[in-house]
């Protein structure tokens, strides 16, 4: 028997599973999802344990499978976007008039949002809205305003380019805006 | 790509890097005529604003103590 498999599936748990519940949290912001890829991650490390050759801690190693994990929920789940941005903005002409920013009549800006957010102490909408995003991009959002991280980490964390990145943020925000204008019917 | 999708792009584009000189160019002649791409501007600031402050750092995320004890037991070998 190789010295990895000396490794005790409950101290395992015990030891790790809150850290990788967090991780994945600030990746999917879906609890049930998070703790269904953490489960999936000790089961396939206990497969795998001769694989781990204890040059990383046993933590590192299993956040790089739960990572694995969660990039490939997004490519089986990700549904992409077929809207152009475009579809946000009328057309220079004029002759769009389908899109909620042509019928609003009141256009505001979300200043007048963050008034009342931040009167109401509340941002519970606003995380509403956030559910609304394709996961990936949640998971950007979530990576770039509430953690902070920076463009290299999360380019790498989440396997896409500069480019993709800026697409990705431009995109959520224009969402996150419909979505919350229309909250507060702006 | 229409023109207020590629100014309010270049626009998160400019908090990452600085950009080129002619979309610094175009961006400066098109806000003065368009009020959507200077209420999107806006909108982006607020959001980034709104965003930062939305997660308590502190909140961690656990398993319950019954939630650990299933997932032991399915690590168990059958």
């Amino acid at each position: 028997m190789s010295e990895n498999n000396n490794i005790d599936p409950g101290h395992m748990v015990d030891e790790h599973s809150d850290y990788l519940l967090s991780f994945a949290m600030s990746k999917l912001q879906d609890l049930e999802l998070a703790k269904d890829m953490v489960q999936d991650t000790f089961v396939s490390a206990l497969t795998k344990i001769d694989k781990f050759e204890r040059r990383s801690k046993l933590r590192t190693w299993l956040t790089s499978i739960l990572n694995r994990k969660i990039i490939d929920h997004w490519r089986k789940a990700e549904t992409r976007y077929t809207d152009p941005a475009s579809h946000f903005f009328s057309k220079e002409d004029g002759s769009d008039n389908g899109h909620w920013l042509e019928n609003s009549g009141n256009q505001k800006t979300l200043e007048t949002v963050e008034d009342l957010i931040v009167k109401d102490e509340t941002y519970l909408e606003l995380g509403y809205c956030l559910e609304k995003l394709p996961e990936r991009w949640r998971g950007v959002v979530a990576a770039k305003y509430l953690k902070e991280s920076d463009s290299e980490t999360i380019c790498d964390d989440f396997e896409i380019t500069t480019s993709n990145l800026w697409v990705i943020i431009h995109r959520a925000k224009l969402v996150l805006r419909d979505c919350l204008k229309s909250k507060w019917e702006l | 790509m229409n023109l207020c999708e590629k100014l309010t792009y270049n626009y998160e584009k400019s908090k990452f890097k600085k950009l080129k000189f002619s979309d610094r160019r175009s961006m400066k002649k098109h806000l003065p005529m368009c009020k959507k791409c200077r209420d999107y501007q806006t909108d982006s600031d607020t959001l980034d604003h709104l965003l930062r402050k939305l997660e308590d750092p502190n909140v961690k995320y656990v398993f319950s103590d019954n939630e650990k004890k299933l997932l032991k037991s399915n690590l168990k070998p059958q």
